[in-house]
């Protein structure tokens, strides 16, 4: 295990980012700042009803109405391909549709002078719908009472995703003890601050110029290209100046948002933006695919897991890739607690729901609620300390990954004991807290492990692998160009860090430059799944490497060297992603009469394999944490009869500053020299999946009873109390 | 007036703060969230008090004074805070930086001598969502900035 030397100039120190003064200041232009001469203002009309069919739209009227410059409808998109969000789905998302299939379903748009009069005539055009019956529940899909697309006749969303290793079903006859239980996970939603939007300009028909919230610029070029039927290179997507967060909301494109944009700039062969109301960014993007866990795990009388069995429904909405989501799930659930005899079987079907979609930690996050919650409810039944049952049951150095890569680097050990000590969870005796409760206050901790990856390769087929071009420029600063976004992760910040630590010279000397695909290598996958560190990292490191030998010791002679210029490469051998993995601690207060779950102590340690920027790791795992509590407590989008019933900041709860626990961040440096650059892993993402099932198992341990659904609301705490009582 | 500067403004009866502030005086920094009062990524003062501009009419604000985060220039205030949220790496997207800063400013003008505590200082950012920190960084942050003052 390497820890930080010494002689490391930046490493492991906080590093001021470079865009912070603009965005303190209020000086940085966003998205939604953004203006262009000429530019128009366009709105989706959308669709009120779960399922129906378009009978009219009364275009002629509203087209009379001053300021209105465009109504586009159904009829007129269908030269243009629909959407295939990843290699092999169906392609089932039209960019208007006039057979709607969730409530805000896109069904067609008004260009207008100003935003105000697109969304006015967007919301009072006179349209008339035959509503159609939906199906708005897992079984129903299954039952095939409505099919909701007609290319899918039994409703699912992409094929069934099933393993076996072993012989589960013999296996479990010879356990000593065996745990059933079925898990619920529910609609999550980003709830990006800064709501959804995108700027098209394609009034020159041989190039189309694109401004949006991304993950990655070159994977919305080739999708929008592939969509449009036009050539890569004419499409040139730009990431804004600044860009408010999505956690994952914008890995693909939105079909009633970019490629709807650039048909409407088109048309009127002007730059229009769309700009999404904050409502409508909650309830007709994505969300987190909501899920359907049901885990079998048989143990011999020495405690060691013989039997494994999953099953997996999930619910995919109108238009989601929910086999996409089982393969990340699979991959963590296979191998976290390895098993000679396992099986695991994941359905995704479409529901008339608001597409799922990406967010933090896809899969695992719902698939570590169940299994950390089952692993919790053994560690009880058999009188086990949780800490103890995990060091002796799960993944270790050398264990085989999915794809057949054997683990090098996995500090949860380190994660496990030095969290334990910063928690003060010596034993489990120590689950029962030593001072008396106060009367009317329900006591509990918990605790539980989270495994996901940094990178892409493995089970999901996307192309991985990242270029860097690094040139002297002539005042001897050093330019970095790199297909990465900025979305407030601190990507560029960590990539300075690594090549100025590589090529010892200030991080002043360094640009990191992304400014669109026009003028930066091919990255396909951009800032998805915690790889930039990694995978980008280790692509800007390769051309620091070669700089640092062309300067051959001479860094003050850098001027010297303008214009010179390498390529950094870097394409994984690895057949797996990056395993990274933390152990979490709660401590939660209940209080009796309200329900209420206030959380008090929170202690994160999590292996990010080595420290590049202090500040952005501690910044990205305690946002992480929000997050995973929001997912455990309170937040959910929630549907009645197929219409949303919450979209709106005041609906939707995400927690604000009080509700936070005191969090205490254990970073655990287990460095993997075969992974990013000096070791490092990722750590956005892999913070989420253990928040949820750690404070489940604090308040199952408060209230003396296990919740098998998420969020763990006021509501459901009480009715398990009054019945107690 | 707004930063100091006194703006005549034609708007529409019902048009808010935010829309005046943003579309008419072009006051960027304030930024659009939920338009609801929920988010507080509108955050300016208004005689020195934070409140969310995009729940107030424009037209009742005539005579009140108006400070947005663009008043940082001649805030050394304003600028302390922006610096502790600089060293603590309080700031990731940064969309609802310049509300919360403003909120925090608004706490120093309203708490006097009195000392701010933690747990005041969470209960008035509770006005505040941000999504990407946790508010862990932006609590250090700001206290730091507190105590300085």
């Amino acid at each position: 295990m390497n820890k930080i030397s010494s002689e490391a100039r930046f490493l492991g120190r906080s590093l001021e980012r470079s865009d912070g003064r603009a965005k303190a200041e209020g000086k940085a232009e966003y998205l939604r700042d953004m203006l262009m001469p000429e530019m128009a203002f366009a709105a989706v009309i959308r669709s009120p009803y779960p399922r129906a069919k378009l009978k009219k739209i009364n275009k002629h009227d509203a087209l009379q109405i001053s300021g209105v410059i465009d109504v586009i409808t159904p009829q007129e998109v269908k030269s243009f391909s629909p959407v295939s969000i990843f290699p092999n789905s169906p392609k089932i998302q039209k960019i208007l549709n006039d057979t709607p299939q969730f409530v805000g379903d896109a069904v067609g748009a008004v260009v207008a002078e100003t935003f105000e009069i697109a969304r006015r005539v967007a919301d009072e055009i006179e349209i008339e719908f035959e509503e159609l019956p939906s199906c708005l529940s897992i079984d129903s899909a299954l039952n095939k009472e409505v099919v909701i697309h007609e290319s899918t006749s039994d409703n699912l969303a992409g094929p069934v995703i099933s393993t076996k290793s072993g012989d589960f079903e013999s296996a479990l006859k010879e356990c000593t003890y065996i745990f059933e239980g079925e898990y619920t996970t529910q609609r999550q939603c980003a709830q990006t601050i800064e709501a959804m939007a995108c700027i098209c300009d394609w009034s020159n028909e041989s190039e189309l110029r694109v401004w949006t919230h991304l993950d990655s610029m070159f994977h919305f070029r080739d999708s929008l290209a592939e969509m449009l039927e036009i050539e890569p290179d004419s499409v040139i997507v730009e990431p804004p100046e600044a860009l408010g967060a999505t956690f994952g909301l914008k890995n693909s494109l939105i079909a009633s948002l970019e490629p709807l944009c650039a048909i409407l700039s088109r048309r009127i062969a002007k730059p229009v933006k769309l700009q999404l109301t904050p409502e409508e960014s909650i309830f007709t993007t994505v969300s987190r695919h909501p899920a359907k866990i049901r885990l079998i795990t048989g143990l011999d009388e020495n405690y060691n897991i013989l039997a494994r069995n999953a099953e997996v429904l999930l619910d995919s909405g109108a238009y989601g890739w929910g086999y996409v989501v089982a393969l990340s799930m699979l991959g963590k659930w296979s191998c976290l607690y390895p098993c000679a005899n396992q099986e695991f079987a994941a359905t995704s079907v479409y529901t008339n729901h608001i597409p799922g979609g990406a967010y933090r930690a896809v899969g695992t996050a719902q698939i570590h609620f169940a299994m950390e919650s089952q692993i919790d409810e053994i560690c009880n039944e058999i009188d086990i300390d949780p800490l103890e049952f995990r060091l002796k049951n799960s993944a270790k150095v050398g264990d085989e990954l999915p794809m057949g890569t054997k683990i090098r680097s996995w500090g949860l050990e380190e994660c496990l004991t030095k969290g334990a000590e910063a928690f003060g969870w010596k034993s489990k005796n120590s689950r029962i807290l030593e001072s008396v409760n106060p009367p009317g206050v329900l006591r509990g901790v918990g605790m539980a492990i989270g495994m996901h990856h940094a990178g892409l390769t493995g089970l999901i087929p996307t192309p991985e692998g990242s270029k860097c071009y690094a040139e002297i420029l002539e005042d001897g600063k050093i330019e970095f160009r790199v297909g990465v976004v900025e979305k407030g992760q601190g990507a560029i910040t960590t990539l300075e860090i690594i090549a100025a630590e590589i090529i010892d010279i200030d991080t002043g000397q360094i640009k990191i430059l992304n400014s669109g695909t026009s003028s930066v290598p091919f990255d396909f996958s951009g800032a998805e799944a915690s790889r930039t560190t990694y995978i980008v990292g280790r692509a800007v490191a390769d051309a620091a490497q070669q700089i640092k030998k062309l300067l051959d010791g001479k860094e003050g002679k850098l001027v010297d060297l303008a214009g010179s210029s390498v390529v950094g490469e870097f394409e994984p051998l690895d057949n797996d992603p990056l395993p990274v993995i933390g152990a979490h601690f709660c401590e939660v207060e209940i209080d009796e009469i309200s329900g209420m779950v206030y959380v008090k102590r929170y202690v994160a340690a999590q292996d990010v394999g080595r420290v590049i920027n202090l500040s952005g790791c501690m910044g990205q795992i305690e946002g992480g944490i929000h997050h995973g509590l929001g997912y455990a407590l309170c937040e959910e989008l929630l549907y009645d009869s197929g219409f949303p019933i919450n979209p709106n900041f005041m609906g939707y709860k995400v927690l604000m500053a009080s509700d936070m626990p005191e969090i205490e961040v254990v970073l655990i440096e287990d460095s993997d020299p075969d992974g990013g650059p000096f070791g490092a892993k990722g750590v956005g993402t892999p913070v989420m999946p253990a928040v949820a099932p750690a404070v489940a198992n604090a308040i199952a341990d408060a209230v003396g009873e296990r919740f098998f659904e998420l969020p763990i609301t006021p509501y459901k705490i009480m009715n398990v109390l009054i019945n107690k009582n | 007036m707004v930063n100091g500067v006194s703006h005549p403004v034609v708007c529409k009866p019902f048009d808010t703060l935010l829309t005046v502030l943003r579309e008419d005086l072009g006051y960027f920094g304030t930024k659009f969230g939920c338009g609801i009062g929920y988010c507080g990524a509108c955050t300016v003062l208004i005689d020195g008090k934070s409140a969310h501009s995009c729940c107030l009419i424009a037209t009742t604000m005539s005579d009140r004074k108006i400070s947005t985060i663009e008043s940082c220039d001649d805030d050394p205030v304003i600028q302390k805070i922006q610096d502790q949220f600089l060293k603590e790496g309080a700031i990731q997207c940064g969309y609802c930086i310049p509300g919360i800063v403003m909120t925090v400013r608004g706490l120093i003008e309203e708490s006097g001598q009195r000392v701010i505590t933690e747990e005041i200082l969470r209960g008035h950012l509770d006005g505040n969502i941000c999504r990407c920190s946790g508010y862990a960084s932006i609590v250090r942050a700001s206290l730091k900035a507190c105590v300085d003052e």
